[in-house]
């Protein structure tokens, strides 16, 4: 099994407390697959800084509180 | 977690990619030496190849497609670019190899280094060749599912 990143998500927690949003939506939003959504959401894929600028602005929140460097 | 329209794809030219390797294999074996060493059976063997390996691709992508026609026409996003760079990465290295060999093959048999084996196997260079592609095209596919299933 390959490592998990060093970077984790807040992801799952914004979209419940955004009307629950579904990763479809947030793909559709970001213009992502869904497999990629879930795979950020996982720590299994670490997306680029425009799909991380993205997701932020989305949930309309600073990049800090969606991305979490755990080294 | 459900597989995307690229990861099906996948699975499906990996499936495409060994029935032809069988198909392929079955072909030669089938021959006898003075076939084996008949240059126009074998580039007929290669023709019906081709040909086989591209009906085959388009109608399981066109069955694919028929089944997800919402995903079909989307570009890939940032992580299946890169699962597929990195699948390509690393079929193009057993690809050169092969044509590595391919090439060194040749060069002994022109020089009578390597007098056996050109009397057992004709046209051994041109199989290496056949058979480098078909290994490089399913290594490519094995590398990037588990990219898909695994993380990048």
């Amino acid at each position: 099994m390959m490592a998990k990143l060093c970077i984790n998500n807040n992801i799952r927690q914004l979209r419940f407390h955004h009307n629950e949003m579904t990763q479809q939506a947030l793909a559709d939003v970001i213009g992502v697959s869904r497999q990629t959504v879930i795979a950020i959401e996982s720590a299994k894929y670490s997306p680029s800084l425009e799909v991380a600028f993205k997701i932020s602005a989305v949930f309309k929140v600073p990049l800090e509180a969606v991305f979490i460097y755990e080294p | 977690m459900n597989s995307s329209f690229q990861e099906k794809n996948l699975w499906l030219e990996m499936m495409a990619t060994v029935v032809i390797f069988v198909y392929y294999m079955e072909q030669l074996l089938g021959f006898n030496s003075s076939q084996l060493a008949d240059s126009t059976v074998i580039i007929n063997v290669l023709f019906k190849v081709v040909m086989f390996s591209v009906i085959l691709m388009s109608i399981s992508f066109a069955i694919l497609a028929i089944i997800n026609y919402k995903d079909a026409n989307k570009p890939l996003d940032e992580r299946e670019s890169l699962i597929e760079l990195k699948g390509s990465y690393y079929s193009n290295w057993i690809l050169k190899v092969g044509v590595v060999i391919a090439i060194a093959q040749y060069a002994l048999e022109s020089n009578a280094w390597a007098i056996g084996l050109h009397q057992n196997i004709p046209f051994l260079p041109l199989h290496i060749l056949v058979l480098a592609f078909l290994l490089s095209e399913f290594l490519s596919c094995i590398i990037q599912i588990r990219l898909f299933r695994k993380g990048v």
